[in-house]
Order: structure tokens, then C-alpha cells, then sequence
């Protein structure tokens, strides 16, 4: 399931969430709306990344409780506040992972898995599977979060350079060359 | 794993740098990544239901800045000129 996109905003609704913001840096509970608002998507974005479910429920109510602490820092920089939190949770992720809380997960369907060959330029077969989920097993971590972000939750590639904290132009260059080093280690 | 046997044989090592450490970390993760296919995700309604900002706010703890607050310098200000008038006496 892709996620939807929060990233194509327009301007009445950034500027309703910096009211919200400024409202919750006195008061915390204002930050409801943005929590509701968010909730699903910042959940999502953990859940395909950790075995647990229930770890993902705990790691993304901690994401907003730092998102909550740190709101004072925030500052609009043109940039969605969902990129912010989005962040947040990337860094609560592999915070989780250290902390073995939470295992690292890849969720990958069959049209996912169709998809990468097809960029690949080569049909699908189960050996071929089979040797894909060994290279995906065998890249290094930002290529993998690269091609996740890409490819297996279909994010644009304006979305990916948020989240990354890159330019869309350099989040697709980046995007490229991982797709490149994975097709090298899966025909190794 | 080779590499990493040799990273662990370092580890405690005064040549260990940083930058080795972090590889360590990252072919640890590596080696504990799982691959889930077709996996059921929970729904938009039973996310929803799961939603306790209450449980946030409770966890929530405001980050006190001292040095925001004009009582800070205030009291540092008058402990320093009754200390200098002490050390003058």
C-alpha cells in the first residue's frame, strides 16, 4: 500500500499548521489535530520497517511525545511539518533498533517485487526472487531506506528529498545509484 | 562476516575509530534484517482506533530553558556581586 502524500499541501493548510504549532508551543494540547492528522502516516512508515506491530504502536506514540518536547526548536523552513516529523521518526527508528526493541524489518509484496525487475529490465521467476531478497539483505542501509522510500512504498521523489533532508533532484540521483548498487549485488 | 569477525576482534582496541564502529553497527543491522512478504498491515480504522494522544501528554515533559528565564540571571547577577563584596570585605 502506498502512502498518501502529504507533501503537495497547499498554502491555507500550512499556514492552519503553524497556527496549530505556535497554539501547542503554550499549550500541548492544541498538538491534537496534528496528531490525529498524522498519526496513520507516521505509523505506516514505522510499521513496514519493524516485525512488531505493537513495537510500531509504541515507537510511533514516542515519536510525537519528542516531536511534542522538541516543538519550541521548530521552525517553518518551507518545508512541510510532516517532513519534521518524519525525521523524528527515522531517528526513533534506529534509536528502537539499537536498543533491540524492535527488529529490523523490509515488507515487500509480490507487485513490489514485479516492479523492481521491471526496472531491472528482466522477468521475474522465484529463483530470481529468491536472489533479490539475498541482495536486499546484503546492501547497505541508506540504499535500502532509498529504495524502500522509491520503489516499495512509492513515495515522489520531492517526498524522499524531505525526509532525507536532500533536494528532489539529489534524493533522485540518490535514488538511482542505489537502484544501480543493488542490481550490481543481486548479479553477483 | 568476515569483515565483521575482524571489526569484533578490534572493537576494544585503541585503532578502533568511530567511523569503524559505525560499520560495525550497520553490518550488525544487516545481518539482523528480516524480509516479510506480503505482510497484513493493520487498517486505517484500527490505526484510528489505536490513536491515545492522552498517553502522549501524559508522557510529555516540558523542557525547562533556566537560561530563558530572567530569574536565571538575576540570581547569578546578585550571587556574583555579593561574593565579590565578600572577597573585597
Amino acid at each position: 500500500m502506498s502512502s498518501p502524500s502529504l507533501y503537495h499541501q497547499s498554502d491555507t493548510r500550512i499556514q492552519s499548521e503553524l497556527r496549530i504549532i505556535e497554539k501547542s508551543k503554550k499549550n500541548p494540547n492544541h498538538f491534537a489535530p496534528l496528531y490525529e492528522q498524522y498519526h496513520e502516516n507516521i505509523f505506516r512508515y514505522i510499521v513496514k520497517r519493524v516485525d512488531d506491530v505493537e513495537a510500531a504502536y509504541d515507537i510511533t506514540s514516542n515519536v510525537f511525545v519528542k516531536a511534542l518536547t522538541n516543538l519550541h526548536k521548530y521552525e517553518f523552513r518551507g518545508v512541510p511539518f510532516s517532513s519534521w516529523l518524519f525525521r523524528i521518526a527515522k531517528s526513533e527508528l534506529y534509536q528502537s533498533f539499537r536498543d533491540k526493541k524492535a527488529r529490523r524489518t523490509v515488507s515487500i509484496d509480490k507487485v513490489i517485487v514485479a516492479d523492481i525487475f521491471e526496472e531491472f529490465e528482466e522477468s521475474c521467476n522465484e529463483e530470481r526472487k529468491s536472489e533479490l531478497m539475498q541482495a536486499l539483505r546484503k546492501i547497505n542501509e541508506k540504499d535500502l531506506a532509498l529504495i524502500e522510500l522509491r520503489y516499495f512504498e512509492k513515495r515522489s521523489y520531492r517526498e524522499i528529498g524531505e525526509i532525507i533532508s536532500v533536494t528532489e533532484n539529489n534524493a533522485k540521483v540518490k535514488t538511482f545509484r542505489a537502484l544501480q548498487r543493488l542490481k550490481k549485488v543481486y548479479h553477483k | 562476516m568476515q569483515k565483521l569477525k575482524h571489526l569484533e576482534l578490534y572493537k576494544d582496541s585503541k585503532k578502533f575509530t568511530i567511523n569503524e564502529n559505525n560499520n560495525l553497527n550497520s553490518l550488525k543491522l544487516r545481518r539482523m534484517r528480516k524480509i516479510l512478504h506480503n505482510r497484513n498491515e493493520p487498517s486505517a480504522h484500527e490505526i484510528r482506533n489505536r490513536q491515545d494522544f492522552d498517553l502522549v501528554i501524559k508522557k510529555y515533559k516540558p523542557s525547562i530553558n533556566y537560561w530563558k528565564n530572567p530569574w536565571f540571571y538575576g540570581s547569578i547577577g546578585l550571587a556574583s556581586i555579593l561574593s565579590s563584596l565578600l572577597l573585597s570585605i
